[in-house]
């Protein structure tokens, strides 16, 4: 009866993918490039040192829907035709920016508030892996007041310190059978971090701009959420109620630097790289307040690896009313083999990215982008599994699912901006 | 605005359009070589869906053969109609309804409900069935005309087609494509649950008539079908489930008062009747031995001329003396010493032992001087000679040595069972005797009452008997299956492994273990949902791998295994 509760916040939600490329919709549309762009609101979250060199005011405020999907095949049980597709809820994460600054003082002060983590995945309590997870959900908002102040013509500098705050839910079967319920565990609770975010931009003549950003890491505590059980009478003692759980979960640093080549006044390119602090994500442990001989304190292995995340986007200004963006990037996965639970069915991906940009007017615009993300199909066998130490195959302890597992994304987005 | 309203049609448009994520390669269902139109299943208990001790809907609508035939769709299948009992608690053969868990001092266990006697009734769907487990039924039921009559199995005369059809005979009318047949688990499982006790009905199926059983089902089946495919499942080592291993050899517990009056009442029950046969044996014995040595002392004294009397008068003294006496003593313990010993060369000490030996088992052979000895050394023991109170104390430590007159220990104990091999009756179970699950729902004061009985409790060698007999019908089965080209489903192996190891679906782990290990229902013997699609699988992949086919196999979290209360 012994229920190992490794529990596992969504890699899906905070991956690479989701975690970066929603914070502003012009960036979104050139395949996510922001840390080296002609600075506007949105760099207080790309990179605050470039609001020095914005020699305006701005207020932008913006959303992405985002529609993903996932599917897995039970590829490693021989014969099996067995699928099973989620029904992600729809993620909103929204952005917020203001930034102002003294006319020619060459300071600036911002305040951003953006959901960097706002989706979820739903496989249902029906499927295969109802046991390793039925659904989760993250929320975060980050709260990063900001100043940037440039020292030259060449080069500002700028950082915000981040307030963290969301809350994570996740439900997942239990291994037990009831006449009259379903057994299932939830576990609900807020969550909150601190971190920061930094940057510089970089002039060099007319043509080229430098950044380079580093957004710290966010440890996201929880303290005292509520593990709740359902589970059969004979079972209470087992899962006590009014249980709480405390975990840590770290969201990863971010070290990116690029360029910016401004071909004309109607062209800009831009590509950079971006370093993702991964392996702070070694171990994902769960203490709850009561244990019992079926509800141990657990911890698990997740060896998440740093990666990289390479971009490149550009922009054309067809008129004074309309600029046309595009862009693509590819986003190594931090999930190493063997560790894909359906948390995490991650894989490297493949962003492709457009979108316009209207001038409605000399103060107001708003741009519009689309993002398709392709993942890579990736299979987990049982040897990666076993290796891995997700799977026990003396105890039939498992963590993951084996199989195939393949996602996509879709995700418009929508910003307004008002300059002044 | 307007550009707004465009822009939002665009995104929803967009967003409709996206196409979710599609994996290559991912297996298709296919028929392979077999024709799976018309599935007939074949079997006993286990293939009709009974479970929790009772045939009933709710185990019947999971029953393996339905959980193949809800795979076989996506190749071909056709309906699979199932003599289906009302919903309800079911019913089984002594009139109980199926089990519940119930907490009991804290703890669940089953129980069982009030029974349901429509469920012997027609069944609620209209025939021909495809699933024909019977309850109960042996390999050679499959072929007895009117097995499904009044007088056989009502478990069967529920749906037969007639009184006088045979369980094969109406498989064979639906004109089957395919088949499964796991039959044989109740030739030795009858035995078994009778603790070996050789009851009438419930004797080992010999080799051979399983044998024509199997033989003469498979040939009526491809009798109208030579191209009939199918599956043979072999018999699981059945003394591996909970039934069989729930309650240990040792769980027989006593406190210190408990084991005084046990002890007790053990020593009330065998040195009374030690003694009474030590001193009935001796004096037997020497009552024979002493008439041997004074007929000897006589026929030599008349031989050397003396007349009767004058020869009594001299063997009388004879065996009075302690000459005399010495040599009655020898020939009393070379009697008692050969009591046993059925080649005795000698005729004289044949002749000897052999009236001994009568004089023992028969009290009315007794003359009344000897029976009046008897009586009085066992009714006072100052009476008996040293020597006889010695022979009688080595008796009984001789049967606590060998553990034919147990000593119980305050705490765990082996269970008191009875042994026909045993000089007393009686001797402590052990690690190799199996206790059966009827036992746990013994009181305390039932089990210390006495042995129990030879019903309750597989000894090692009957557990030996049984083991012979399955490894013959599973021989039998595989010869069949490669005669006709069938697939051989391993249930022996898969059981195997879990009782030995386990088995792991997605985190959910199955065990041969009572009720926890979910793989076995509440009676210990039959299958839960999740044990039926276990099996179901095991059935799935012999077939394609005989076959060629693709039949998808269960997801078995999908299935309970014994529910909570």
């Amino acid at each position: 009866m012994m229920i190992c509760l490794a529990l596992v916040v969504s890699e899906q939600v905070m991956a690479s993918g989701f975690q970066v490329l929603l914070q502003g919709n012009r960036q979104t549309a050139m395949g996510n490039v922001g840390v080296s762009l002609t600075p506007d609101a949105y760099s207080l979250f790309f990179n605050p040192g470039a609001l020095g060199m914005m020699n305006h005011n701005q207020v932008s405020v913006g959303f992405n829907p985002i529609f993903s999907n996932n599917v897995f095949y039970n590829s490693e049980v021989p014969f099996s035709t067995y699928t099973a597709r989620t029904d992600n809820p729809m993620g909103t994460p929204f952005h917020f920016y203001g930034v102002w600054g003294p006319e020619d003082s060459g300071l600036k002060f911002g305040l951003g508030i953006y959901t960097p983590y706002g989706s979820g995945v739903r496989w249902g309590d029906d499927w295969l892996g109802a046991n390793q997870l039925r659904e989760i959900s993250l929320q975060a908002i980050f709260f990063q007041p900001t100043v940037s102040y440039q020292l030259a013509d060449w080069i500002s500098v700028g950082g915000g310190f981040v307030v963290a705050a969301g809350g994570v839910n996740l439900q997942r079967s239990l291994p037990l059978d009831g006449t009259d319920v379903d057994p299932m565990v939830e576990l609900d609770g807020g969550a909150s971090g601190f971190g920061y975010n930094v940057g510089v931009m970089l002039k060099a003549g007319e043509k080229w701009n430098f950044g380079i950003n580093y957004r710290s890491r966010v440890d996201m505590e929880v303290e005292g959420g509520d593990a709740i059980f359902t589970v059969p009478a004979a079972a209470s003692a087992l899962f006590p109620a009014g249980n709480t759980f405390d975990a840590s979960l770290p969201l990863p640093s971010n070290f990116t630097f690029g360029a910016t080549y401004l071909a004309s006044d109607k062209f800009e390119i831009s590509a950079e790289a971006n370093f993702v602090g991964w392996s702070a994500y070694d171990t994902l442990g769960f203490d709850f307040e009561t244990n019992t001989a079926a509800l141990e304190d657990s911890n698990s292995p997740r060896n998440y690896e740093n990666s990289w995340v390479f971009k490149i986007g550009g922009e054309y200004k067809v008129s004074d009313k309309i600029a046309l963006r595009a862009g693509a990037y590819y986003d190594q996965t931090p999930v190493q083999a063997g560790f894909m639970t359906p948390e995490t069915p991650d894989s490297d991906r493949l962003g492709l990215t457009a979108g316009l940009g209207f001038n409605l007017s000399e103060s107001f615009s708003i741009d519009v982008s689309f993002l398709y993300i392709d993942g890579k199909e990736r299979t987990q066998t049982e040897s990666e599994a076993i290796q891995a130490g997700t799977y026990n195959p003396d105890t039939g302890t498992a963590d993951v699912v084996l199989g195939t597992y393949e996602l996509n994304a879709l995700i418009p987005g929508i910003s307004l901006n008002y300059k002044f | 605005m307007k550009v707004l309203n465009k822009l939002l049609l665009i995104m929803v448009l967009a967003v409709s359009m996206s196409c979710e994520p599609e994996i290559e390669n991912v297996l298709q269902p296919a028929p392979g070589q077999a024709d799976f139109s018309t599935y007939v299943a074949l079997g006993n208990s286990l293939t009709a869906g009974y479970a929790d001790g009772a045939l009933h809907r709710e185990g019947q609508l999971v029953a393996y053969p339905a959980l193949i035939a809800e795979q076989l769709e996506a190749v071909g299948g056709g309906n699979f109609v199932q003599p289906l009992v009302p919903v309800g608690n079911g019913i089984n053969g002594s009139g109980a309804g199926k089990f519940e868990l119930a907490i009991i001092n804290g703890s669940p266990f089953p129980v069982p409900t009030s029974p349901d006697p429509a469920a012997l009734g027609t069944p609620t769907e209209q025939g021909p069935y495809n699933n024909l487990g019977i309850p109960g039924a042996k390999s050679f039921h499959l072929i007895t005309p009117g097995y499904g009559s009044p007088l056989g199995n009502p478990f069967f005369a529920r749906f037969a087609t007639s009184a006088a059809t045979t369980v094969v005979g109406d498989a064979a009318a639906l004109n089957p494509t395919f088949f499964t047949l796991w039959i044989g688990n109740n030739d030795i499982l009858g035995y078994a649950l009778d603790g070996g006790a050789d009851s009438p009905g419930d004797s080992l199926t010999g080799t051979a008539t399983f044998e024509q059983s199997v033989n003469a089902i498979l040939a009526s089946l491809s009798a109208g079908n030579a191209d009939l495919e199918g599956a043979l499942a072999n018999i699981p080592d059945i003394t591996a489930v909970p039934y069989f291993n729930t309650v240990p050899f040792n769980a027989f517990v006593l406190d210190e008062n408990n084991a005084n009056l046990a002890n007790a009442s053990l020593q009330q029950q065998i040195e009374p009747v030690v003694t009474a046969q030590v001193i009935t044996t001796v004096a037997s014995a020497t009552g024979v031995a002493t008439e041997a040595v004074y007929t000897q002392a006589f026929n030599e004294a008349k031989a050397q001329g003396a007349d009767d009397a004058t020869a009594a008068g001299i063997a009388q003294d004879f065996v009075g003396s302690p000459e005399g006496m010495t040599a009655i003593a020898a020939l009393r313990d070379q009697i008692i010493d050969n009591l046993g010993n059925d080649n005795i060369t000698d005729a004289t000490l044949q002749m000897l032992v052999a009236t001994t030996n009568t004089l023992i088992s028969t009290p009315a052979a007794r003359p009344t001087e000897l029976q009046q000895q008897i009586d009085l050394l066992i009714a006072n023991p100052s009476a008996r000679p040293a020597e006889l109170q010695a022979a009688i104390d080595a008796q009984i430590q001789g049967l606590k040595d060998a553990g034919f007159y147990p000593t119980l220990q305050v705490g765990p104990n082996g269970f008191l069972i009875t042994d026909e091999n045993s000089p007393t009756g009686i001797r402590l179970a052990t690690a190799s005797d199996k206790i059966l699950l009827t036992v746990a729902s013994l009181t305390t004061a039932q089990v210390a009452a006495g042995p129990l009985a030879d019903s309750l409790v597989l000894t090692v060698d009957e557990i030996q008997a049984i083991e012979q007999a399955r490894t013959s019908y599973n021989t039998i089965l595989a010869n069949a299956a490669t005669a006709g080209n069938y697939a051989l489903v391993d249930i022996d192996g898969l059981f195997d492994n879990l009782s030995n190891n386990g088995l792991f679906f997605n985190g959910q782990i199955f065990t041969a273990d009572f009720i926890t290990g979910n793989a076995f229902s509440l009676d210990g013997i039959h299958l839960t949902p999740a044990g039926n699609a276990i099996v179901a699988n095991e059935f799935i992949r012999a077939i394609n791998n005989q076959y060629g086919s693709v039949i998808s196999p269960l997801n078995v979290v999908d299935y309970k295994g014994n529910s909570l209360p």
